[in-house]
């Protein structure tokens, strides 16, 4: 929900075009989300939805060829991974890896302390950290045990999804990208989740970029923006609405096939 | 092979004479040398020795400790001496292994302790348990699995040997600990053969013996004393251990070695497991130029198990090698072995395993798993697995895996904002956390934090604790 308060803080992606084994993806993408805000990416399968995720986090193997990307001023696609996930950005992965031996709350806590939204002004951090923790784990249904395994370990696709949203509200990030964040989350899981993030956009003005094929996050998930994204260009965006529209018509109106008489 | 004499240059007749002892261990120990003597230093030709770096040893070097050094005024005690006051007393002389043995005090205590000085045995605190014998000589046990010419000059200089015998039904609450210093030569000076002024060869060595039904936990650590040679000139430590481990007995065996940068170590550990005993042996290699286990297990007796581990870790120019042996000799036996290693900088790593099932060990079980983690461009790890089945009726597996840090997993850690030399050691230590989760005592766990702190060139992590350590790191963000 657009709060509209300190712009300065918003994504901007101004004609990112970006390649992937010397073949472009992203063609030239242009999108914004001010604090608050919820933006969602919608469209088929094999579109570039989840290359403009790792183009923004910086996995390497993805090439930006042109354009830009900051948060406030602050240019990142330069930056190493770190450095953009220290400025405020986050993605939610949409196949959480496993790192064997690394328990989720050393993690989670030795990440707090590189992150400025996760301390307060000087530099301690927001309320008791346990207590924090162990709210959030509620809030999100995550089994409190499973923090002390290692990351990701034996843990289901639901699971892994409420992690992911876990540690979105323990580092507190000024722009959560979500990619797929519903895929492998069952509808209580989904509501769950949604409605946690909802709050977040609320508590400290996250601004959300959730990348989704379906309808259904955003019928938990209130999107103020949906864009839809076909072979590595915006091709439409418009209201909250648009998502039901979707729905009933699916993408075959943008990919040029033939609409169904 | 069939070689000419070589130079025995310090590693004399002399030399062999000159270790006090009886006639019939003069004897043996001159068989042994004229054994070896033939032979000479392996060839990296020979397939146990492939990879290895053997033929940079330079034995013109050293000489043997052919004298007991004296012992340092701090260790110097009265009769009935406690571990504590052992303990205390490292502190100034070896203070690594003053940690680690603080450390098993406290996890598990000790119950017994001996400390030897280049292989001559200077200490034990309760001698009805751990012993220094130079009357009897092992030997028989590594013979079993073929000497080759290293473990001949072996038996040429180990002054004596540290037994530790429990007899049977016995449970010993308490690990018993062997501690083996390396302290300079008294006397420097070379010998005809030798270049220049010559460095300390040690050879210790180590009987343990647990009766039927016994259970124990039992330490073996290489040290050195700083300062001395043998922690920052070259050394060479040759060791070995004989480990019986009798019927429905149970015991563990945790060998540390932290040698200096510039040490040669050669280690033979040999074990026997009766009928349903069962035997753990963890290794933990940080140390050392060149540090050579071989590792050699028979299960003699039905029903019987042995769990191989070992954690090795190397940096700058290092090698650790490691051969092993997993030998079925009776039926329902099982054996399990995984061996972790990483390697940073120019450091290599070999490691050689074979599973050899006897006719007539059915429905037993071996497993072999070597994991490496090649940590920079100019670091190689060799792994090669074998197995030699000569029965049906079995189970078996082994896997291997060489290969840089997970570029998923950094990234996952970095992409929370964990800058990339810190993900790597979290992503190391993780890889790690698993065998200190195994490990039969909490002492080796320091030691390879440490090791891995230290390789990553920076300080060790914080502990999690009850806040965000956020200013501990400012010095990387």
């Amino acid at each position: 929900m657009s709060t509209g308060n300190d712009n300065a803080l918003s994504l901007v992606v101004t004609g990112l075009k970006a390649s992937v084994g010397g073949t472009e993806i992203l063609h030239g993408i242009d999108l914004e989300v001010r604090p608050g805000q919820v933006v969602a990416i919608m469209g088929p399968n094999g579109s570039g939805k989840s290359t403009l995720s790792h183009v923004l986090m910086g996995r390497s193997g993805y090439t930006v060829t042109e354009g830009s990307a900051r948060i406030g001023d602050t240019s990142f696609l330069e930056m190493p991974v770190w450095e953009r996930a220290r400025l405020g950005l986050f993605v939610a992965h949409q196949y959480p890896v496993e790192v064997p031996g690394v328990p989720m709350e050393k993690a989670l806590e030795i990440a707090a302390g590189f992150q400025a939204g996760a301390t307060d002004d000087a530099g301690g951090p927001i309320g008791d950290w346990k207590e924090r923790l162990s709210r959030e784990v509620k809030n999100v249904g995550f089994e409190p045990a499973m923090l002390s395994r290692a990351m990701n370990a034996d843990l289901s696709g639901g699971e892994k999804k409420r992690n992911e949203t876990l540690q979105i509200t323990m580092l507190r990030p000024k722009i959560a990208v979500l990619d797929e964040i519903d895929s492998g989350l069952d509808v209580d899981g989904l509501k769950v989740v949604a409605k946690r993030l909802e709050r977040a956009t609320d508590e400290w003005g996250l601004g959300v970029l959730a990348i989704t094929h379906y309808n259904r996050l955003l019928t938990e998930l209130h999107a103020d923006i949906i864009h839809v994204m076909v072979s590595g260009r915006i091709v439409a965006t418009g209201g909250p609405e648009m998502a039901t529209q979707l729905e009933a018509t699916g993408y075959a109106q943008y990919i040029g096939e033939p609409t169904p008489a | 092979m069939v070689g000419e004499l070589i130079e025995p240059g310090a590693f004399s007749e002399d030399q062999v004479a000159a270790i006090s002892g009886e006639e019939f261990s003069k004897k043996r120990r001159t068989a042994s040398l004229s054994r070896f003597l033939e032979l000479g230093l392996p060839s990296q030709a020979e397939e146990d020795w492939r990879y290895s770096r053997i033929e940079e040893l330079d034995l013109a070097n050293f000489r043997p400790t052919v004298e007991r050094p004296s012992l340092p005024a701090s260790m110097q005690f009265g009769d009935g001496v406690g571990v504590r006051e052992v303990i205390n007393a490292l502190e100034i002389l070896a203070p690594r292994a003053y940690v680690a043995l603080v450390r098993l005090l406290s996890d598990n205590g000790i119950a017994a302790l001996a400390v030897t000085l280049n292989g001559w045995g200077v200490l034990t605190t309760d001698s009805s348990v751990v012993a220094v014998d130079h009357t009897t000589f092992g030997g028989g046990l590594s013979q079993s699995f073929g000497l080759d010419s290293v473990g001949e000059l072996a038996q040429a200089f180990q002054p004596e040997s540290v037994t530790v015998s429990l007899p049977d039904g016995v449970r010993m609450e308490g690990a018993v600990a062997v501690l083996h210093l390396l302290v300079d030569l008294p006397d420097r000076s070379g010998l005809p053969g030798t270049q220049g002024a010559a460095l300390a060869a040690s050879f210790p060595s180590s009987r343990i013996e647990v009766g039927e039904g016994s259970q124990v936990d039992l330490v073996e650590m290489f040290f050195p004393i700083p300062g001395s040679s043998a922690n920052d000139l070259a050394s060479l430590v040759v060791a070995q251990s004989e480990i019986s481990v009798g019927q429905a007995a149970n015991a563990t065996l945790t060998t540390v070695q932290e040698l200096g940068p510039e040490a040669w170590f050669v280690c033979h550990q040999a074990s026997d497991v009766a009928k349903d005993a069962s035997f753990t042996s963890f290794t933990v290699s940080v140390g050392g130029h060149y540090s050579r286990f071989r590792t050699d297990s028979r299960l003699s007796g039905t029903g019987g198990e042995t769990r191989l581990l070992a954690s090795y870790i190397g940096s700058d120019s290092q090698m650790h090698d490691f051969r092993t042996l997993q030998e079925h000799a009776a039926p329902r036996t099982h054996s399990d072995l995984l061996f972790k290693g990483a390697v940073a900088d120019e450091a290599k790593s070999v490691y050689s395993g074979l599973i050899r099932i006897e006719k007539g060990a059915t429905k037993s079980a071996a497993f072999q798993t070597n994991k490496n983690l090649v940590l920079s461009e100019g670091a190689h790890a060799d792994s090669v697995p074998n197995l030699d089945i000569e029965e049906n009726d079995v189970k078996c597996s082994h896997a291997s895996t060489v290969g840089p840090v997970d570029a998923d997993q950094r990234y996952y850690l970095e992409s929370r904002g964990i800058p990339t030399p810190v993900a790597e050691s979290l992503i190391v230590e993780g890889f790690f956390s698993e065998m200190a989760e195994r490990s039969p005592v909490g002492a080796v766990e320091p030691v390879i934090k440490d090791k891995v702190a230290r390789l990553l060139g920076q300080a060790i992590l914080p502990e999690t604790g009850s806040g965000v350590s956020g200013a501990a790191f400012e010095d990387l963000a």
